[in-house]
């Protein structure tokens, strides 16, 4: 038996003994094989992992000065194969990575203070051995008067691990409002965390 | 044998063929399968890996505004880089557009002014060194600085040395400085021309 030079596709040789019959069915069984393996690659890169979560309900108590968690809760788009609310990677990869936030002082408004919110990327690396990579995205919005303050933020980031204890985003916030309490809107048209893949670290 | 498919061109044996030459038909067919399958891998693989970069500056520089409004960020890492398309000791403030493409490039500059007047304001700018259109799509911040966050999507049709995209800080105002904390600017292919 012979094979094709790319891709191992048996052929009988002029010496095999003359099988038509069964020398087509070990073909068309090699292609059969090629063409499963190369769809599920196909659709795997089709269907890049995608999450998007968002908030439940409002999420009030972010205190003049603190840096706080924003704890999203309500997953709106998940096909990562992970249930959790941790918005963890679970393939290595490219992302795309982003937050929207809506904030909006609770009562007395101190003119001018910051709202500051970091997308933080966080990675357990197993090489070298147990070292973590932590990279913030910051933005930052002065609150001149009453009313809502509008953060996006948005980043590309290489996630190169995911062991344990795994690597994901989360979102702090910090008001700098004295006046009152600050509160994350959540619920429709809310506030927003997602990722997306745009691309494998190297050739499957 | 002279009966090929008609979309892919697969040959295929028919009457009046002779029966002995069965291997020779079996053969063809998968020499010519293996051809088709090949051009499915080379571009399966083009997808699974697309060509972006990032680059990055984290240590603190200072910006001084007086006259010249716009001033070019120099990055010092390259965070990533899957097709060449960083060489920051040829240019240190742009990444490269190596192939007729379709991009969609990011900036991010987080700033701070240290001496603005009222009413100045800060922004990053993408733009684009020759070649290409890209629209520029300025994301300001007021007085007292923040991070300054941009996008914008070019199309490169045809292609010279020239190519590049980079991020510019500029200072909409009085004379001033600014205290640049950190940038990073990113480009990832989205599509063929």
């Amino acid at each position: 038996m012979e094979v094709t030079d790319t891709q191992g596709f048996p052929y009988p040789g002029p010496l095999d003994p003359g099988n038509g019959a069964l020398d087509l069915q070990i073909f068309a069984e090699a292609v059969n094989a090629k063409l499963i393996a190369s769809f599920a690659d196909f659709r795997a890169v089709l269907n890049n992992q995608v999450k998007i979560i968002g908030l439940i309900a409002n999420v009030g108590g972010f205190i003049n000065g603190i840096e706080t968690e924003i704890p999203f809760d309500n997953i709106l788009y998940d096909n990562t194969g992970s249930p959790s609310n941790l918005v963890g990677f679970t393939e290595e990869g490219y992302y795309r990575i982003g937050a929207f936030i809506l904030s909006n002082p609770s009562g007395a408004v101190t003119v001018n203070s910051l709202r500051l919110t970091r997308l933080q990327f966080r990675q357990q690396l197993t090489i070298p051995f147990s070292a973590v990579v932590f990279e913030d995205w910051f933005t930052q919005n002065y609150e001149s008067n009453t009313g809502s303050e509008y953060q996006t933020i948005e980043g590309l980031v290489r996630v190169s691990s995911v062991q344990p204890p795994g690597s994901f985003l989360r979102v702090l916030f910090t008001s700098f409002n004295a006046g009152s309490t600050t509160t994350i809107i959540g619920g429709t048209n809310g506030s927003l965390l997602w990722f997306y893949k745009v691309s494998n670290l190297e050739v499957v | 044998m002279s009966t090929v498919t008609a979309t892919w061109a697969i040959p295929y044996p028919e009457s009046p063929d002779r029966f002995c030459d069965g291997y020779l038909f079996t053969q063809r067919m998968a020499e010519r399968v293996d051809e088709i399958m090949h051009v499915f891998d080379v571009d399966l693989l083009r997808v699974q890996v697309i060509p972006l970069a990032r680059v990055s500056v984290d240590v603190q520089e200072l910006l001084v505004f007086n006259g010249v409004f716009q001033q070019p960020i120099r990055y010092i890492s390259v965070d990533f880089d899957t097709a060449g398309l960083a060489n920051l000791s040829l240019d240190p403030s742009t990444l490269e557009v190596i192939a007729q493409t379709r991009i969609l490039t990011g900036a991010y500059l987080n700033y701070q002014n240290d001496a603005g007047a009222a009413g100045d304001r800060y922004e990053a700018r993408l733009e684009a060194a020759t070649g290409g259109t890209l629209t520029n799509t300025p994301s300001q911040r007021q007085n007292g600085g923040g991070a300054a966050i941009t996008f914008s999507f070019a199309s490169f049709d045809e292609i010279t040395a020239d190519d590049r995209v980079g991020a510019v800080a500029n200072q909409i105002g009085t004379i001033g400085t600014v205290i640049l904390f950190a940038a990073r600017l990113w480009t990832m292919k989205v599509g063929d021309v």
